[in-house]
């Protein structure tokens, strides 16, 4: 099974429950941990995972021979990105705005034009103890991270449960990092602003036909805004992880709350059970 | 020299618009033969790359320079590469700017000042 574990926004906690879920399933079945967030991963932070591999993850360009160009313009025009310039002999590429449809060099008149790679960052691989840890790291200045994120899930593996850590958020990134998952688990905070990013949350994901259920983190125990949400679009509450002292200490020093506090291991596979039964049912 | 005035209309009385990517038009004066024409700039809904795309349409009517609030480093670095002069820091309207530009009032800028996507709405 493949389960997403997102947020509308940042700060409510959902690596922590991502990866107290990982640490806790592994004890029973094969568990791979994904961090599809690129950009800012944090998963390794709490994770502490030995890398053993490393692959380079690159996207084509386009390359201008300024020898053949004849500055006749057609590939800024046909291009949809606006990847591209042409100024009186001379031929701009902006690599970050480049989407690799291979228009230009498909089509440039001259045959100027040759596609390359572009380097975007790197996905790592290695073990957290049982679990098996990839993420991605985007090139600092590069500004498109859907290829890298695509090459993380690309490592998933059918036998195993992988969990998806997503950027937080709802813009692309988070889009390409839960498709094609069989089940999103949303983590939310009980307060009024928790409650809007969460909305626009469950809006995209309906959208992406993903089934959805809630953690409340750092649940007061009435929740009462939440619980209310929940009913209303007929969302599961999954579980509810209590506000704990120790556990927000442990979060800021990097150690997950099931690693804090054994005891929520019974808090986690209870999460997971709920999981299976809504994806079952 | 053809110098363009990010412009929310068309005319000399038109404001200014500081957002160059996003503008609506350009008005554009020939300090040669004195003519005044506008060119739309249909960028202003592009999802990404509006500054690129403006850029470009300015390098196509070979103007000298352009008059802007804020451009940011995309469009900057065609600008700059076309050898079109960017100057910064336009206010109330095409007339005022262009006047401000003959009394050599406008900053010639050396870099972008802001980030991109900064004219995006949303
Ligand atoms: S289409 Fe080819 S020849 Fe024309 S400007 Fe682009 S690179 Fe140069
Ligand atoms: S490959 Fe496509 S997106 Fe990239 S520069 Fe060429 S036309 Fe534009």
């Amino acid at each position: 099974m493949k389960l997403a574990v997102a947020s509308g926004k940042g700060g409510t906690g959902k690596t922590t429950v991502s990866v107290s879920l990982a640490i806790t399933m592994a004890q029973r079945k094969r568990v791979a941990f994904l961090d599809c967030d690129v950009e800012e991963p944090n998963g390794h932070l709490m994770l502490n995972p030995v890398l053993q591999h490393k692959e380079m993850v690159a996207v084509l360009v386009p390359e201008i021979d300024e020898q053949k160009c004849d500055s006749c313009g057609y590939c800024a025009e046909i291009c949809a990105f606006h990847a591209l310039a042409v100024l009186p002999g001379n031929t701009l590429v902006f690599p970050e705005m480049c989407h690799a449809c291979g228009g230009c060099w498909n089509f440039c008149p001259k045959q100027a034009i040759t596609p390359v790679d572009n380097y975007i960052g790197v996905v790592e691989e290695g073990r957290a103890e049982k679990v098996r840890f990839v993420h991605g790291r985007l090139n600092v200045g590069v500004a498109m991270s859907p290829p890298l994120i695509r090459a993380v899930k690309a490592k998933a593996k059918n036998d195993e449960l992988t969990i998806i850590d997503v950027p937080p958020g709802t813009s692309c990134p988070a889009v390409k990092s839960v498709e094609g998952v069989d089940f999103c688990i949303l983590v939310t905070e009980p307060t009024p602003f928790g409650l809007h990013d969460l909305d626009l949350a469950v809006q995209v994901l309906h959208q992406l036909k993903i089934p959805c259920g809630v953690v409340i983190n750092r649940s007061d125990g009435l929740d009462l805004t939440v619980e209310e949400y929940c009913g209303r679009c007929k969302i599961p509450v999954l579980q509810k992880i209590p506000l704990d002292r120790e556990v927000a200490e442990g979060y800021a020093a990097g150690i997950p709350a099931v690693l804090v506090k054994k005891e929520w291991g019974e808090l986690f596979s209870e999460l997971m059970d709920k999981v299976e039964e809504v994806v079952s049912s | 020299m053809k110098i363009a005035v990010s412009a929310q209309g068309v005319s000399l009385k038109d404001p200014v618009d500081p957002r160059f990517g996003r503008c609506r038009h350009f008005v554009v004066y020939d300090s040669d033969t004195g003519s005044l024409t506008a060119v739309a700039n249909p960028s202003g809904e592009t999802s990404g790359g509006a500054g690129i795309q403006t850029a470009q349409l300015l390098v196509n009517q070979a103007v000298g320079a352009v008059l802007v609030g804020n451009v940011g480093p995309n469009a900057f670095k065609v600008l700059n590469a076309a050898g079109i002069k960017v100057y910064g820091g336009i206010k109330g309207n095409v007339e005022n700017s262009l006047e401000l530009f003959k009394e050599k009032k406008l900053n010639l800028m050396s870099d972008p000042n802001v980030s991109s996507h900064a004219g995006m709405r949303g």
